[in-house]
């Protein structure tokens, strides 16, 4: 008897002190890959340069000084020698998340620890040494101030010593050069547990979703919610093209908010949707032209996916979210569900978000698109600091919770047996 | 002729027949002294002592598990485990509302999923700690097994925690086989899962109920019918009606410095618990199984000035373990002082 309850103990011991160390992450290994950033350009001459597309937010910066939605160097060439004729044409005072130029100079300067870079797609990097190396481009260069830079040549692995913990940006001499996408590789660089820069492929908010139905001549289809609308004869050649074309996310999308069959017969209806992860259902309604008579033919029809690229949130606690991306097409946003209500935050291009939740949440990232597009996933650079990492030891956990009931289980047994603990 | 005399004679007849019997000498372990040593000087060797304290808890600990096999109380914990899986799919596959399931597995993180599968751990939680730690004691006293027990060699205080322990190991026994029941049942549907944040919320689910069972256990300490209605109402109802009594008159005075402390209450640990992963989702509603889940779920919380759960789960466990002891304590001050 006291020997089964030593081995019971054991037995409980070892789970106990198993757990902790199943249950602990480990952070990925220290992988030298190729990854992607975005270049921007840098122009120094004596004490100027401009940038692309800052968010603005209402925040002021005390060194911008004009705004203009074209680029216009050379207008602001003339302004720096004293002629701001031009350069008034294009200023306009910023309005609230739209993009715009900036163009700054000034001996306020001086100061390049004032200077904030553009370019939201950098590295943050901690006190250290790295090699850096850029495969995609010549003339790049890596820097974190204005004055501050140091030259890659492509190919050609370079050392950098970080001093102190900062975000390191790509950057190009070339004075139109900007936009572009550099692919680069980094040693000695390992994402912090709190950190997570990703290339994620989200959904866009569009997609083609196809239902059959049997329709007579004249019979008027519409589809509320839809971009565009079609109706090809079951197993037609059009048909059979079509949905090749949708299933490579090559079909154009138009704006038809109506078809109109015209002979009887079996029809596949392609309706280009708008649909995020919580939409619920969406309606098709038949028009028969003669008598206006409306009959709900497909009352719902599933459009949420599994895929939606998703991040989880802590309880009460902030996490940094931030991304760049064509904000011409697309609006990146954040939706989750605060109760049964779902709740939308639009992240900009360009610009750190710091979100807090009021409780554990899965939030959903989707691009919605402006307009229709043809593609159901769009890659982009998303980077996301101090939100949980996911990881693969939960089956351990569950293991490791269900043998520490059933040891409490057997101690239930065990003491149902005779008692000969006691000494006679 | 004296009594050892003629023992001593016996012994030697027979220690000749038994040598004529088998022809050798039998070569007797004993001297002669021996059979004329006093009790004491014959027991010189052996000691008789209490067992130590924590052989005494442990003794008491089997016995009071060995008591809960011939109460049934097994039968009963297994089928709420048993009930886990067998509900979640009732509710995903069976039963529908207005042609949704009445839990929708969407759900991409393993931990929302948790959430929704324990959103009945409050009720479950505070129902299982009442029924086994309210209960104990009385049932000693009023079967009058305790009158045998207390007046042994025993220490009262390993007859109070052998008993608590085997109530608090059963119930935590029981919210781990939970726990693990749950991960099991929700991650094939899930594509992401966070274990620190489980194990987070099972620690501040076992701190949890160790302030139920010791709250439970304290209260049934002086009753003689048995704690268990009126630990379960005070624990389910009337502590989650007083803190937001007391949040909203701190608010009304002037006191919002006092009204996140309302949020610490120890009653509330099982929402705290479950919604560290994250909020259940069911079709009609959202929210723990619970007073604060279905007031909150009802908009009636948001509605309430100052009150505001706690989110720091190592603060609120520490919280209840404190209080938990400080209730152990009680309760042993009412059991060391019980007339028998």
């Amino acid at each position: 008897m006291r020997t089964k309850i030593e081995i019971f103990a054991i037995v409980a011991l070892l789970a106990l002190l198993s757990a902790p160390i199943a249950i602990t992450d480990t952070s990925d290994a220290d992988d030298v890959t190729e990854d992607s950033a975005m270049l921007m350009s840098l122009y120094q001459s004596d004490s100027f340069y401009r940038s692309y597309a800052k968010q603005y937010y209402g925040s002021s910066y005390v060194n911008v000084i004009y705004y203009t939605e074209e680029p216009c160097d050379d207008a602001f060439v003339k302004a720096l020698n004293g002629d701001v004729s031009e350069m008034s044409k294009y200023a306009k005072e910023p309005e609230y998340n739209k993009p715009y130029y900036e163009y700054y100079a000034g001996s306020s300067y001086q100061n390049s620890s004032d200077i904030e870079f553009q370019s939201p797609a950098g590295i943050y990097l901690d006190k250290g040494d790295y090699t850096i190396t850029v495969t995609s481009h010549e003339g790049v260069s890596i820097g974190w101030g204005t004055y501050d830079t140091i030259p890659l040549q492509k190919g050609t692995p370079t050392k950098v010593h970080i001093s102190s913990p900062r975000t390191v940006y790509f950057v190009t001499d070339s004075y139109d050069q900007y936009y572009d996408i550099v692919n680069y590789k980094i040693e000695g660089y390992a994402p912090t547990e709190s950190e997570s820069t990703e290339h994620m492929s989200v959904k866009t908010t569009n997609t083609w979703v196809v239902f059959t139905e049997q329709f007579e001549s004249g019979d008027q289809i519409s589809c509320s919610n839809a971009i565009d609308l079609r109706a090809y004869k079951a197993n037609s050649p059009e048909d059979l093209d079509f949905r090749q074309d949708v299933e490579k996310g090559t079909a154009y999308v138009g704006s038809n908010d109506n078809v109109t069959v015209s002979e009887n017969g079996t029809y596949n209806i392609y309706c280009y949707m708008r649909y995020t992860p919580f939409a619920q259902s969406y309606y098709a309604g038949v028009t028969i032209v003669n008598t206006d008579e409306y009959d709900y033919i497909h009352p719902t029809f599933q459009v949420l996916g599994g895929d939606w690229t998703t991040i989880y949130v802590e309880n009460n606690k902030t996490f940094k979210i931030s991304s760049t991306y064509d904000q011409s097409k697309y609006m990146l946003k954040l939706i989750y569900m605060d109760g049964l209500y779902p709740m939308t935050i639009n992240i900009a291009s360009g610009m750190e978000y710091e979100i807090t939740m009021n409780s554990a949440t899965e939030c959903y990232l989707i691009l919605d698109t402006i307009e229709p597009i043809s593609s159901p996933t769009v890659d982009i650079f998303v980077t996301i600091t101090d939100a949980p990492v996911p990881d693969d030891s939960s089956m351990v956990f569950a293991v490791v919770s269900i043998l520490i009931g059933i040891l409490f289980f057997g101690l239930l047994f065990v003491s149902g047996m005779k008692p000969r603990w006691s000494k006679k | 002729m004296s009594r050892e005399d003629r023992i001593a004679a016996k012994v030697e007849r027979r220690a000749a027949k038994a040598e004529a019997r088998l022809g050798e000498k039998i070569e007797d372990a004993y001297d002669e002294s021996e059979r004329t040593m006093s009790h004491d000087e014959a027991c010189r060797d052996s000691v008789y002592s209490t067992p130590s304290m924590l052989t005494q808890i442990g003794i008491c600990y089997m016995t009071q598990m060995k008591r809960f096999t011939k109460q049934r109380t097994i039968w009963t914990v297994l089928t709420l485990l048993i009930a886990i899986p067998v509900l979640y799919y009732v509710f995903t596959e069976v039963l529908t509302v207005n042609g949704a399931p009445l839990i929708d597995p969407h759900w991409n993180v393993a931990n929302i999923g948790m959430a929704t599968v324990l959103a009945l751990a409050p009720v479950i939680t505070i129902f299982l700690s009442t029924n086994l730690c309210g209960a104990m004691l009385p049932q000693e006293f009023n079967e009058r097994t305790a009158y045998l027990s207390l007046p042994l060699p025993m220490s009262r205080f390993s007859f109070y925690i052998g008993k608590f322990l085997s109530g608090f190991t059963l119930v935590m026994g029981v919210t781990a086989m939970a726990y693990g029941i749950a991960i099991a049942i929700v991650l094939p549907n899930s594509n992401l899962a966070y274990t620190s944040n489980m194990f987070s919320s099972l620690m501040t689910m076992v701190a949890g109920v160790f302030f139920f069972c010791a709250f439970s256990y304290m209260l049934s300490a002086k009753s003689k019918r048995g704690a268990t209605m009126k630990s379960l109402l005070i624990l389910l109802i009337g502590l989650p009606i007083l803190a937001f009594a007391l949040s909203y008159v701190f608010y009304t005075v002037n006191m919002d410095v006092l009204c996140p402390i309302t949020g610490y209450f120890p009653c509330f640990i099982p929402d705290v618990a479950v919604m560290t992963m994250g909020t259940p989702q069911l079709s009609m509603m959202s929210g723990t199984a619970s007073l604060y889940g279905m007031l909150n779920a009802f908009g009636v919380i948001s509605a309430l000035p100052g009150f505001e759960l706690c989110t720091d789960t190592v603060v609120v466990s520490a919280i209840a373990m404190i209080l938990g002891i400080l209730c152990l304590m009680r309760g042993y001050h009412v059991i060391s002082r019980r007339d028998m």
